[in-house]
């Protein structure tokens, strides 16, 4: 039996803001993260000085490789106006936020800090596309590049040895495309807030308006079947299984639970938290699940004292359609094989028994890797109290939400457990 | 300056050299002698990653195994990968046990399927600059 984690003190999250994600030409990390500042401290209801925040935890992956500037902490912090108060980063490629927020808690449960505020932010739309994905590997194993090994590749392999292990197939990539989807126009702050159906129309509209022949596309499934709007990426991954390139910036602020009344009346607590770190799939016993997530769930769940089941709604790492069966399997939502049969049921949609993504996932909602997974956080926050406007979850008694978010290809995995009490 | 141009491997010490020790070439991963465990590539720490322990030989793997997994990838990715595309990458299970990232190569794309048995081969990867060719191992079908 695993010990089980406990923190010196209760950790609360008194506010959270996280700035529009998109390709932005004339915006950068620093406008981006006071977007997303702005948006947290108007979310504090009985407000909050700068002032009065001790520390500042920045997850950021590359905006060294992407931006040519590293050393974001202080950067942040001056921006901000909490210098001279200690800025540090953290790094653990798409989980680089998840680990601010972690270590945002660390500093608070252990009684040094009060009053932390944690962030993440990424700007990568300023390079081309094959620059962001060599950025990208700098996350993998080093001469894997060389011999052809890309993410799409690697989790097109998961893909492939899936459908082989369970039976499911690309239909069933198509199920949770259609889905994140179906939320993302409810997201006011989604790179891409259309449904499949708008984008169908759209196109349809636009080869009108061309005079080109317009296909017989007779449902959202005949659309992501067409070759030409949806390529291959890597078999099975097409372009709709993918997530985009991001710009964007997400950040909370946690408090000691004690003081949390003294920010809002309706704080939101820490319940459990998980890591994990992975070998990578060359040593994995299947390419079918993610053993850092495993544990970070086990760890998370251990410390919370509570099961899948407790947990009613979660944000999971999508950066690719298969990753999101895989780790509602991996987080015990759904039995080992049946993740994608829960999706094809309905079963993760914003108004069945257990949604997943409801901010349109890292897919539509888009995936600034530093920023992701406090912008995960956010949505949870969000969504606990009751501000999630048209995407809110119908159910009247929702209390207890989670993130699981994801580095490389499974090499630092995080699960974190909110609640409201 | 043809004569000094050379097969370079992708990465020195994924294979035996078949004009250094004889034979043909095979892969070579390592072996941990405390707690049984199968590596590839060989472990360059000397420490086994699942037990800590020092004692690791060199073992050269089987040649033939079967696909566990494999993609077809269609866009070209990053700057350093310089050969042709599309090409399937994927996972080779080889009877000792221990799975093998490669590329495929010698068949049709749209055949490949899992379980296909499949055997090693060097090949070229790229030229460089200089026109040396870099070379790397691959997996191919097994022709009867
Ligand atoms: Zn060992």
């Amino acid at each position: 039996m695993a010990k089980r984690r406990k923190l010196g003190r209760g950790v609360a999250v008194v506010g959270a803001g996280m700035s529009r994600f998109g390709m932005f030409r004339d915006r950068d990390s620093k406008d981006l993260f006071a977007e997303a500042f702005r948006d947290m401290t108007a979310s504090v209801d009985k407000g909050l000085d700068p002032a009065d925040i001790d520390a500042l935890y920045l997850g950021n992956f590359s905006n060294d490789y992407f931006m040519r500037q590293s050393h974001w902490g202080p950067l942040i912090s001056d921006l901000v106006g909490i210098t001279p108060k200690p800025a540090t980063r953290t790094e653990g490629a798409c989980a680089s936020s998840a680990l601010a927020f972690r270590e945002g808690v660390f500093a608070i449960a252990s009684g040094f800090y009060d009053i932390v505020l944690v962030g993440g932010v990424e700007e990568m739309s300023k390079r081309t596309t094959e620059e962001v994905a060599e950025g990208l590997a700098l996350a993998t194993v080093p001469y894997e590049g060389k011999a052809g090994f890309t993410f799409p590749g690697v989790f097109g392999a998961v893909a492939t040895a899936y459908f082989e292990k369970y039976g499911a197939g690309r239909e069933h990539l198509m199920n949770v495309t259609i889905k994140s989807h179906e939320n993302a126009p409810l997201n006011p702050k989604a790179q891409y807030p259309y449904t499949i159906r708008d984008m169908m129309e759209a196109k349809k509209a636009s080869l009108e308006k061309r005079g080109i022949p317009v296909p017989e596309w007779e449902d959202e499934k005949a659309f992501l079947r067409d070759s030409k709007v949806n390529p291959v990426v890597a078999w099975p991954m097409h372009l709709y299984d993918c997530c985009p390139i991001s710009d964007g910036a997400s950040c909370m602020l946690l408090v000691a639970e004690e003081i949390a009344k003294n920010f809002t009346d309706e704080p939101v607590y820490l319940a459990g938290m998980g890591q994990g770190s992975g070998r990578g799939f060359h040593a994995s016993e299947a390419l079918t699940y993610f053993e850092a997530t495993r544990y970070a769930a086990k760890e998370a769940y251990g410390m919370a004292g509570m099961g899948p089941e407790d947990v009613q709604f979660a944000e999971v790492h999508d950066c690719f359609s298969i990753a999101e069966i895989i780790h509602i399997e991996d987080l015990g939502f759904f039995r080992e094989g049946e993740g994608y049969k829960a999706v094809e049921e309905g079963r993760t949609r914003l108004a069945g028994p257990k949604p997943i993504n409801t901010s349109g996932g890292l897919k539509c909602k888009g995936h600034p890797v530093g920023a992701t997974g406090i912008s995960q956080l956010y949505e949870v926050w969000t969504q606990l109290r009751g501000k999630a406007g048209a995407r809110q979850i119908p159910n009247k008694n929702l209390r207890v939400g989670a993130a699981h978010n994801l580095g490389g290809t499974g090499g630092t995995c995080t699960f974190t457990i909110l609640e409201r009490r | 300056m043809n004569d000094t141009k050379r097969w370079i491997p992708v990465r020195e010490g994924l294979w035996s050299d078949p004009s250094a020790d004889g034979g043909e070439a095979q892969l070579i991963g390592s072996h941990c002698l405390t707690c049984g465990e199968l590596f590839f590539p060989r472990q360059d720490s000397g420490l086994c990653s699942y037990c800590q322990s020092k004692d690791l030989e060199d073992i050269r793997l089987s040649s033939k195994g079967k696909i566990y997994s494999y993609t077809v990838v269609m866009q070209r990715p990053p700057v350093y990968y310089k050969a042709e595309v599309p090409y399937a990458i994927g996972f080779v299970e080889l009877p000792e046990g221990i799975r093998v990232e490669t590329l495929f190569t010698g068949c049709d794309l749209e055949k490949l399927h899992v379980g296909m048995d499949v055997e090693m081969v060097i090949e070229k990867l790229h030229e460089d600059d200089e026109g040396n060719e870099i070379v790397a191992y691959k997996f191919r079908p097994v022709t009867s």
